[in-house]
């Protein structure tokens, strides 16, 4: 197979063999998202097993990983360059100074998701001039209360109106709200093309936590949101505001491990802290004051959930917290873990829009700037499918353009 | 024979001009003319054809001249998705100008003229002229695309 050394593999077009690839390149290629396992798609064991992969195929295979088809023809040493910059981005957003979680909800980070929205805030931040966000570190030295009033105040919060709406709306309401402060948030989405819908990335992304990127002038929060229907309504919403005070307090006290497993920082207090002001935004003590000399049964979780937009395990872990109940009432009134309500067959409704996919997943503010650069032509139409669907997408680019108004 | 790279697109899409005359394009430069075709909402003559699927054009020793050329030069960003026009370009006259050294005849018009590029890059243009041994003619006079 002309002269194909071992650890080679060829490309071939119009049945000629064209360009002789590296394995090893291969193999690190699809290895930026391990935790995807594409290696193991059936595209790449065939040309392992054969020697040779198609041109054609190839492009057609990278559209669906969403992978630059140009990295497999790299050779070793260009690519090490590659991955040690992407590796060195990574690694810059996401040390001790700059990342925050909620600690124990969900362990993995998805890198796709990371440098998805690396390469967001980078070209927001590269290409625009942005001015300091004045909720960055507000909540530093503030008790409670006082971080509880900065906080309603700032985003322009009106509690009552929140607590009216129903949970959903509530999430919605607060988003809303956060993101005309100059606070990205990006959600999960797995439809409009906007992330890749190949196998076991569901999973994947299903154990994807929230996470929040420093940035003193637009931080980015990330909610797994569609990637993980089974959290419920409320914990997404005790996500969000956990990670604002995170915003607030300017501690970023996450690391990623070089597994990409997201680490805490061995720091005593801080966890607490966070709790402490989300609890008094979502559940103010007053509230859980009046329940003192009452007893409280399952029925008054259930409706304290229902009113303050936060799980039923939150209302109880945080009466236990003040003290309003024992240790064996905590224990009789802890709920069983959230079950989600199976979807009852196909579902039909309208697709969305796909700018309401990507408005969803890159944030307002990230939407706009990457809009503002289409309309003015200083992002060229490849680049912006990159930032938007992660790939070149000319369908739904084409239909993203008409419904942005281009 | 006749090859245009983004700019020059550009500079056809934003006047509206029709051209008579038959130009070429490389698959990168053509993937980002049919996005830029929806974004001015008109299409390019059928004269600006995508070169790798005329008839006689060898793929193969394109591709290969695409992965020197992709490998040798710095200025392009994965990161971004930005400079791969330019690869495509760089490769394309290389490939070009391998055809008429080996005397095999491209069936396509223009292949017996001298090869010129149209560009307002001046990076794209100091890279042709040096792969190629100035044997290529880069011009920014988009005027002349008629």
């Amino acid at each position: 197979m002309g002269g194909l050394e071992p650890g080679n593999m060829w490309v071939k077009v119009d049945h000629k063999f064209a360009v002789k690839i590296h394995d090893d390149v291969i193999r690190d290629v699809l290895d930026i998202y391990p935790e995807e396992e594409l290696e193991k798609r059936r595209f790449f064991t065939d040309a392992f097993d054969n020697g040779y992969l198609s041109y054609v195929e190839l492009l057609k295979e990278c559209e669906s990983i969403q992978i630059p088809w140009q990295m497999f023809f790299l050779t070793p040493g260009n690519l090490k360059k590659q991955l040690d910059h992407i590796s060195k981005e990574r690694k810059f957003k996401f040390t001790a100074k700059f990342f925050s979680k909620r600690k124990g909800v969900g362990d993995i980070t998805s890198k796709r998701i990371i440098d998805r929205l690396i390469r967001l805030q980078n070209y927001v931040l590269q290409n625009f001039t942005l001015t300091p966000n004045n909720f960055c570190g507000a909540l530093k030295g503030k008790s409670y209360s006082e971080c509880v009033n900065v906080f309603l105040n700032y985003f322009e919060i009106d509690v009552f109106e929140f607590r009216s709406k129903k949970t959903d709306k509530a999430f919605d309401y607060l988003i809303g709200k956060i993101e005309t402060k100059s606070v990205n948030i990006s959600r999960g989405v797995l439809k409009g093309g906007v992330l890749p819908e190949v196998k076991n990335v569901n999973d994947v992304y299903k154990n994807t936590s929230g996470f929040v990127v420093r940035n003193e002038c637009l931080p980015f929060i990330f909610l797994p949101d569609d990637l993980n229907p089974d959290e419920a309504m409320g914990r997404r919403i005790y996500t969000l505001i956990y990670l604002l005070t995170c915003v607030g307090l300017d501690d970023y006290d996450f690391y990623l491990e070089n597994s990409f497993k997201a680490s805490a920082l061995k720091k005593k207090g801080g966890e607490a802290i966070k709790h402490g002001i989300t609890t008094a935004i979502l559940f103010p003590e007053e509230e859980t004051d009046l329940l003192r000399e009452a007893v409280v049964g399952a029925e008054d979780v259930a409706k304290l959930s229902a009113k303050f937009k936060i799980t039923p395990t939150a209302v109880v872990v945080t009466l236990k917290r003040r003290g309003v109940i024992t240790q064996e009432e905590y224990e009789e009134l802890l709920p069983p873990p959230f079950k989600p309500q199976k979807k009852t067959g196909e579902q039909h409704g309208q697709r969305p829009l796909i700018t309401t996919a990507v408005k969803k997943f890159c944030g307002s503010s990230a939407f706009s700037y990457v809009n503002a650069g289409i309309r003015s032509g200083s992002l060229k139409s490849i680049q912006a499918q990159y930032l938007i669907f992660g790939h070149v997408h000319k369908n739904q680019y084409k239909k993203y353009c008409f419904q942005i108004g281009l | 024979m006749k090859l245009l790279d983004s700019s020059a697109i550009s500079y056809i899409l934003e006047r509206n001009i029709s051209p008579k005359s038959e130009y070429f394009i490389t698959p990168d430069i053509a993937q980002e003319m049919e996005v830029a075709e929806l974004v001015y909402n008109r299409g390019v003559s059928k004269n600006i054809k995508n070169i790798t699927v005329q008839s006689g054009f060898d793929e193969a020793v394109y591709l290969n001249n695409y992965y020197s050329v992709l490998n040798k030069y710095s200025k392009r960003s994965f990161f971004n998705m930005s400079g791969f026009g330019d690869v495509s370009l760089v490769a394309l006259t290389i490939t070009l100008l391998q055809h008429e050294a080996q005397n095999t005849r491209l069936p396509l018009p223009g292949f017996d003229n001298d090869i010129l590029v149209y560009t307002n890059d001046d990076h794209l243009k100091s890279k042709i002229i040096s792969e190629t041994k100035n044997m290529v003619k880069v011009s920014n006079n988009f005027y002349e695309i008629q």
